[in-house]
């Protein structure tokens, strides 16, 4: 799942970005509008931690400008106003959620998650592929009831495929989702961890689950 | 609940009522008193035409009276009269009275006396009775008998009942009418007339402390309204102004406070899940947010005393030049960082009797921010001079992005230009607390744009201190 973090205060993005990238996001960010929007603009987020008060351009213009161009990307608000009137004004441009600042980083993390699961199609918090279960809220995989432990970026990669079930993905998608568009060309990290995931998955059933598409990319399918 | 048209409306129905009532009641009474007078006078002229047939011979009383001459006291006739003689006694009758009589009343020839009665055949009529002396007879011509004659006649009083039977209808008639047209006419008009009333209380009505933007419609408004809107439209711009300034001020309290809260508790709970991923600096980062808040409060509480009165300003005589060259080292490398021409001038010898402390701290808010805020390459020049004793001291600085909107809102608490609100330190402080330091010693802190783009904040000392 790739994020984009527009937040000024340098502290609080790093904050921000440092717990979304261990629990599995790929998170690009910016410290103001205009280049917060610019991301947004050549980028496909699966979703956008906004801050209002930005210096160059401020988040609800920022976010009007995104619904003007007909992207839908889910956006959250992050903001220290906290009154019904600020909190009704940026629904209605658009955004899906709001949040106030302070805040737990759990709780950031639980409506990310949310807008995630929306931005698929509003599929629920457990998803099932043939015997794999993946339990995108408490972030578990198992198969045959057996558990099977993953690496944050792993589990990603499984989630994102398993959102995707019965849908080829592209290499290029799975670097942008899950690794923030930060590959290096020829590089073999995600042949890597589609390796690695095999291998972890096959532990419980040999059936294989993940399918290369020669060509195309992978697949997630019980065949 | 009553409304003005309604109240109107009755009000004016009802006046239009008694004033219809009263009229048609004196325009019936005058023309009743009108034909009643001319029914009267005809009356009277039979009952002087009976008197003139009246003749006394031989000291008798005889009446020349023909049908042929006096067509309504035939048999049939609408007319009646009967002569009495002085004694009382019946002389003569017309036929239409068959066998009835008069009532004998009567007035003298110049004042008759008139009266309702019932006629044979139980007919209203009115009668007139006169006590005359007759003439005698032609052997002495013009000659007037000693002897009295009573008259009365009567006439049927059916037509002048009609008449004023239809008169009154028509009163009647024309008071209805004229009672429902008003009644038709005066709310219609009412109504229209008060539209622009209706049209302010529906403005009103929309009006809520989120639509204070709003304002009262001014055109084609009566004169009696025109006042009233402009006040309260003057009043709405007051209020929309406060209602600002009170969101904006909640709104920058609520960054200023809620993100160094937020990065704290951020970095704290960064720091306990993923005790990895905790910073070297965390620790740096912590004390500076600490720091940070520490400083709002310090000038908050500052400015709540200053505003209670609890900055006793201590009197002392300060030598202006000293102090400011005193500043200008302390700020002269900062200046220097951002190219900034720094200047500072009092006469020699120049002296304030002032509070030492407090003009120090206004002077280093106002440094502080004019050398934070002017743009790279800019200048920022401190002046002071003490005229009749009294101090005037301007930091002038060269702004780029400062409007005449924004002056007023210079010395608001937490107020920034910036909308981002970067986190600089700077939480718009400075100035509302140099101007709280400047109440509490005596003196007005104002704000001027010089020309384009430079800013003066000028400190004026109110109470003349002749030093």
């Amino acid at each position: 799942m790739r994020i984009l973090v527009v937040e000024d205060s340098v502290r609080l993005r790093q904050t921000v970005t440092t717990w979304l990238r261990r629990n599995g996001f790929a998170v690009d960010a910016s410290a103001d509008g205009e280049d917060g929007l610019h991301l947004a603009q050549v980028n496909d987020y699966d979703a956008i931690v906004l801050d209002i008060m930005l210096p160059k351009l401020d988040g609800l213009a920022l976010l009007q400008q995104l619904r003007k161009e007909g992207r839908l990307t889910h956006v959250l608000l992050l903001t220290a106003r906290d009154t019904v009137a600020d909190r009704v004004r940026g629904l209605e441009l658009g955004a899906d959620d709001y949040l106030v600042k302070p805040f737990a980083l759990e709780e950031l993390l639980a409506r990310i998650k949310a807008l995630c699961r929306r931005a698929y199609g509003g599929q629920g918090p457990r998803l099932v592929v043939g015997d794999l279960e993946v339990d995108t809220a408490a972030r578990k995989v198992s198969r045959t009831g057996r558990a099977i432990p993953l690496q944050p970026r792993e589990y990603a990669l499984l989630e994102y495929l398993a959102r995707r079930s019965g849908h080829i993905v592209t290499r290029t998608e799975i670097e942008e989702h899950i690794y923030g568009g930060d590959v290096e060309p020829a590089s073999n990290v995600v042949d890597s961890a589609i390796c690695s995931l095999r291998q972890k998955l096959g532990e419980p059933n040999p059936a294989p689950l993940i399918h290369t598409r020669r060509g195309l990319g992978y697949e997630l399918a019980a065949e | 609940m009553k409304t003005i048209g309604q109240q109107l409306t009755r009000k004016l129905l009802l006046t239009v009522g008694l004033i219809l009532g009263a009229g048609g009641a004196t325009v019936y009474l005058c023309a009743r008193a009108t034909l009643q007078g001319q029914f009267d006078a005809a009356l009277r002229a039979k009952a002087q035409a009976i008197a003139t047939l009246t003749e006394e011979k031989s000291g008798r009383v005889e009446i020349e009276f023909s049908d042929e001459h006096m067509r309504g006291f035939e048999a049939r006739g609408n007319d009646f009269f009967e002569l009495w003689d002085g004694e009382g006694g019946s002389l003569e009758r017309s036929r239409s009275l068959r066998d009835a009589h008069l009532p004998p009343r009567h007035g003298s020839l110049e004042e008759p006396v008139f009266w309702n009665l019932t006629l044979p055949e139980g007919r209203a009529g009115r009668a007139v009775g006169i006590r005359f002396r007759p003439q005698e007879s032609e052997d002495a011509p013009a000659k007037v008998s000693s002897t009295e004659a009573t008259l009365v006649v009567a006439t049927v009083r059916r037509e002048l009942d009609r008449t004023l039977t239809a008169i009154q209808l028509v009163l009647l008639g024309t008071g209805l009418l004229l009672a429902a047209v008003t009644a038709f006419v005066v709310p219609r008009v009412l109504r229209r007339e008060l539209r622009p009333l209706r049209a302010l209380a529906g403005d009103a009505a929309r009006i809520d402390a989120g639509s204070l933007s709003a304002r009262f419609g001014t055109e084609g408004l009566p004169g009696e309204l025109a006042p009233i809107t402009a006040r309260l439209n003057e009043l709405l711009a007051r209020l929309e102004d406060s209602f600002e300034r009170e969101r904006r001020f909640s709104s920058d309290v609520a960054h200023e406070f809620r993100t160094p809260v937020a990065e704290l508790r951020g970095m704290a709970e960064l720091a306990i899940k993923l005790p990895d991923a905790r910073a070297a600096t965390a620790d740096h980062e912590t004390l500076e947010i600490a720091l940070h808040l520490e400083s709002i409060l310090t000038r908050l509480l500052a400015m709540a005393r200053a505003e209670q009165g609890g900055w006793a300003a201590h009197q002392a005589r300060v030598a202006l030049a000293p102090m400011l060259q005193d500043l200008h080292d302390r700020f002269r490398a900062r200046a220097a960082d951002r190219d900034l021409e720094f200047r500072v001038s009092a006469p020699e010898g120049a002296q304030a009797e002032t509070d030492p402390m407090l003009l120090r701290s206004i002077l280093i808010n106002l440094l502080d921010n004019a050398i934070y805020y002017t743009p790279r390459g800019g200048t920022v020049d401190v002046e002071a001079e003490v005229n009749h004793g009294r101090l005037t001291l301007r930091v002038v600085n060269t702004v780029d992005n400062l409007d005449h909107q924004d002056l007023p809102r210079l010395f608001e608490r937490f107020w920034r230009k910036d909308p981002a609100r970067s986190a600089d330190g700077h939480a718009g402080l400075g100035l509302s607390l140099a101007r709280a330091f400047a109440s509490a010693l005596g003196c007005e802190l104002t704000a001027t744009l010089v020309g384009p783009a430079r800013l003066a904040l000028t400190l004026t000392q109110l109470k003349t201190n002749q030093v």
